[in-house]
């Protein structure tokens, strides 16, 4: 007989905000995603959020202005990036939904569950209608599935498992319900649904801090059900709303109803659903398996400090990853080598509590050239100082990639045919200077000339997904400055009446316009926060030169924006 | 013995003979050293002739410019010294198309290059290099730290796989510009330093060094000093990039003079002006 459980973390996506920043508790948290047709709208938000009037897929400036009018604080009090001194803004719980870093962070949790079950899973939303939905909230995944039949024993029972299971999550901050049952379909509703008043011969319940589980008893699936809402069926919201339109809000009234009539009234979707809850409808757990991370490590006898030991160690490990991965045809994207040292003394400790240095290496193609590899790594670790002897090295390829063979001709000499050097020369700049410090550009539909591009990194697994993308620009030439300043300078501009730029003072040097382009208006977008209107005018003096300038019109201030 | 190294007078074999069997080794020794600097030299002398091969120039857009350059335009594996007193006149547009012009055309001579753009102050403007027609999809965008720029300006010049490495520098000692010159003539790179012309007249490695201003017209120099009319209140055709470029050093590539250059805003092009 198969046994189930079915952990689910409420509002996810909040949930992860607010674990990965804890300072965010005392603020409403509201998360925007784009829609095609509306534009911004809620994607998810807290209780603090819904308290205030806030609620899922309203307009994200309607968001906005109920979190701002209930904070009451001014708008203008975005924190610089500079500006140390200032305290956290009212905005600071307003941000963009990230789905990928959801599933990233809820597949972590399934690879640490895999400790209490062979079988662990994510939810899975099959239905086909729900294709057109895919990148919708309602269709990421917040809950994980594990199959529990034979493992459970060796916890000391079905609860014990769950609450040790539990423990960690709740010591880093989440809150969970939980839910056992024989199908998957019926552990899902236990997690997802309270049972207000349990049956005492069917359903076990256990409630704790940041815990809520229910457990219904073997072979007693059906009776614990009942009581539940239909939605706790994981309807169509069409289906849903049919059978309350038809005054069926609960399992027990469906189940009253003849079976006969149901898939031709209601479709198909009800007797599958309810089918898979029940278990004469066979349902099995989509499991999750962790993309493989290829690790090689040393552990010292006797920690050293001794840099040609180290050097060598790393070097050996080096050569066994790239066998490692040769044999199984992989390239490594990015590889991190974590020294792990021992601490001699307290004040040694408490500034360094990780006790293990990380050096990270990013490159632009998939390599399994051991000495292109060791050599990245030399760089870094020269320029590392361990604070104590080590105790282990870990070398784990984080990223691999299929590696392409191209049989080569024999007279092919063109000097861009071969990609090697430049790969060679991203990798040696990124790893030296910075990933982000070496990148292509890619051109973004923003109004502000200085977020109009962005720069991608081009070592790394994340570049390789952003190769292929087409920069098209919709400028004329001339149009903006090559040259844009990091930060517009603030100058003196004398106008004629007509309010145009007469006469510019740029480093206390005077500058007569001869002819100017403009105004252009740029301003930022209404829903974007605090608005930005400037009035841009292309100016060549007669002095040849030209210049960018604009005036603010907040406060009529002008602005050295760029050299053409 | 004269002309060393290019053309010793008489072969080592020789003063082998005529010397006592004790010095055999030494003179041997000798000798094969003599061999491999002969070998370095001739392929020195076969990397010039290559380079000066109209195979390994490339138009500077401008057929007027490129004949007064000797090999017909711009060689790969040198390095380039734009200077200019003022910003804003369009020197980094002249430059950065001149840079952009080494990477050549997919699918007409070769397979397209890589401009990489060395970028420590972090104010070039993408989007504007774009509006002018450069593909960004074949630039490599380098924002160093102030300390690191010469390092990787150096490890862009000697990568073999870049076309053109374009990049605003400051000061340079004699070290650097010494290993600039080496890594392009290893490499076949074209490298276009933009410098402000207070550097004129430091010890250079450049093979030609241009000193870029703005073309101004006689009627404008009149005005210059004086207050002027009302402003017009668009930019004209008439008031397009125009540059005096004069050519005031050259190794080996082109004569002393001077051009007058006008960018051709809808197209993007070079053309001179009369």
């Amino acid at each position: 007989m198969k046994r189930l459980l079915c952990v689910w973390l409420p509002n996810w996506p909040i949930q992860r905000v607010l674990v990965a920043q804890p300072e965010l508790t005392q603020y409403p948290i509201v998360l925007s995603r784009r829609d095609p047709r509306r534009g911004q709208l809620v994607a998810a938000c807290c209780r603090k959020a819904r308290n205030q009037g806030v609620r899922v897929e309203m307009p994200f400036a309607e968001a906005r202005a109920l979190v701002q009018q209930a904070t009451a604080r001014p708008l203008v009090t975005r924190v610089q990036p500079t500006d140390k001194t200032t305290s956290v803004p009212w905005d600071a719980g307003l941000s963009v939904y990230d789905p990928d870093e959801d599933l990233r962070k809820l597949q972590d949790l399934a690879q640490h569950a895999y400790q209490f079950s062979p079988v662990v899973g994510l939810e899975t939303f099959d239905s086909p209608s729900s294709s057109v939905l895919t990148n919708h909230p309602s269709q990421q995944p917040s809950s994980l599935l594990l199959e529990m039949a034979n493992t459970s024993d060796r916890w000391g029972g079905e609860a014990r498992l769950a609450n040790q299971l539990a423990e960690p999550y709740v010591a880093e901050g989440y809150w969970l319900q939980m839910g056992i049952a024989d199908t998957i379909g019926a552990a899902w509703a236990l997690a997802h649904y309270r049972l207000k008043q349990p049956p005492l011969d069917t359903v076990t319940t256990l409630s704790q801090r940041r815990l809520f589980l229910q457990i219904a008893r073997p072979q007693q699936t059906r009776l614990a059900l009942a009581s539940l809402p239909i939605d706790a069926l994981r309807l169509l919201p069409m289906t849903s709303e049919q059978l309350q339109r038809l005054g069926i809000d609960q399992i027990r009234q469906l189940l009253e109803l003849p079976r006969a009539g149901l898939a031709t009234r209601l479709g198909s979707d009800l007797l599958h659903r309810l089918d898979q809850a029940l278990g004469t409808q066979n349902e099995t757990i989509a499991s999750y398996q962790a993309p493989r991370q290829w690790t090689t490590q040393w552990h010292a006898e006797h920690p050293t400090e001794r840099r040609d030991a180290i050097e060598q160690i790393v070097e050996h490990l080096v050569h066994r990853l790239v066998e490692m991965l040769a044999a199984q045809q992989q390239g490594a994207l990015q590889t991190r080598c974590r020294l792990s040292y021992q601490v001699e003394t307290f004040a040694a400790q408490a500034q360094s509590p990780a006790q293990h240095l990380d050096l990270v290496t990013n490159l632009f193609q998939p390599t399994t050239c051991a000495d292109h590899l060791w050599h990245l790594l030399r760089v870094q670790l020269d320029a590392t100082r361990v604070p104590g002897p080590l105790t282990e090295i870990k070398l784990t390829a984080t990223a691999t990639t299929g590696i392409k063979v191209r049989q080569t001709t024999l007279w092919d000499e063109s000097p861009h045919s071969d990609a090697r050097p430049l790969a060679d020369l991203i990798d040696r700049l990124s790893n030296r200077l910075g990933a982000n410090v070496v990148g292509k550009v890619r051109l973004c539909a923003e109004a502000l000339p200085e977020q109009a591009y962005t720069v991608v990194p081009l070592a790394g697994p994340q570049a390789n997904r952003a190769r292929s993308k087409r920069n098209v620009s919709t400028l004329s030439p001339g149009q903006r400055p090559l040259q844009l300043l990091r930060s517009p300078l603030a100058i003196r501009v004398d106008c004629h009446d007509d309010g145009a730029p007469q006469a510019l003072c740029i480093d206390q040097q005077f500058h007569l316009v001869q002819s100017f382009g403009g105004p252009e208006r740029i301003e930022t977008h209404w829903w974007r926060g605090p608005c930005i209107q400037r009035d841009y005018y292309r100016t060549l003096c007669q002095t040849g030169g030209r210049f960018w300038i604009y005036q603010d019109l907040a406060n009529r201030s002008w602005f050295l924006h760029g050299f053409f | 013995m004269t002309g060393f190294p290019f053309q010793p007078d008489a072969p080592l074999s020789a003063w082998i003979d005529s010397d006592s069997a004790g010095d055999d080794s030494r003179l041997r020794q000798i000798a094969q050293l003599q061999e491999q600097v002969d070998a370095c030299t001739h392929d020195s002398e076969r990397r010039w002739l290559r380079e000066n091969n109209r195979t390994n120039t490339f138009s500077s857009g401008c057929s007027v410019w490129d004949a007064k350059l000797l090999a017909g335009g711009f060689s790969r594996g040198s390095l380039t010294e734009w200077f200019t007193d003022r910003p804003g006149i369009g020197a980094q547009l002249l430059t950065l198309g001149v840079a952009y012009r080494a990477c050549g055309t997919a699918g007409v001579c070769d397979a397209a290059g890589v401009l990489v753009v060395v970028d420590p102050d972090a104010d070039f403007y993408p989007p504007a290099a774009a509006a002018w027609g450069l593909d960004l999809q074949r630039i490599v965008l380098i924002r160093p730290s102030s300390s690191d720029v010469l390092w990787a300006l150096d490890q862009a010049l000697r990568c073999p796989a870049v076309s053109s490495v374009w990049c605003r520098v400051g000061k340079l000692n004699d070290r650097w510009f010494r290993r600039f010159q080496l890594a392009v003539e290893s490499s076949g790179v074209f490298g276009v330093l933009l410098r402000s012309t207070s550097y004129l007249g430091q010890p250079s490695w450049s093979d030609l060094q241009f000193i870029i201003q703005p073309r101004l017209k006689p009627a404008d120099k009149d005005l210059e000093e004086t207050q002027s009319d009302p402003p017009s209140s668009y930019l004209s055709h008439e008031e397009r990039y125009r540059w005096h470029v004069e050519l005031i050093r050259c190794r080996k590539q082109g004569r002393l003079g001077s051009i007058d250059l006008e960018a051709d805003e809808p197209h993007g092009t070079l053309r001179t002006i009369a």
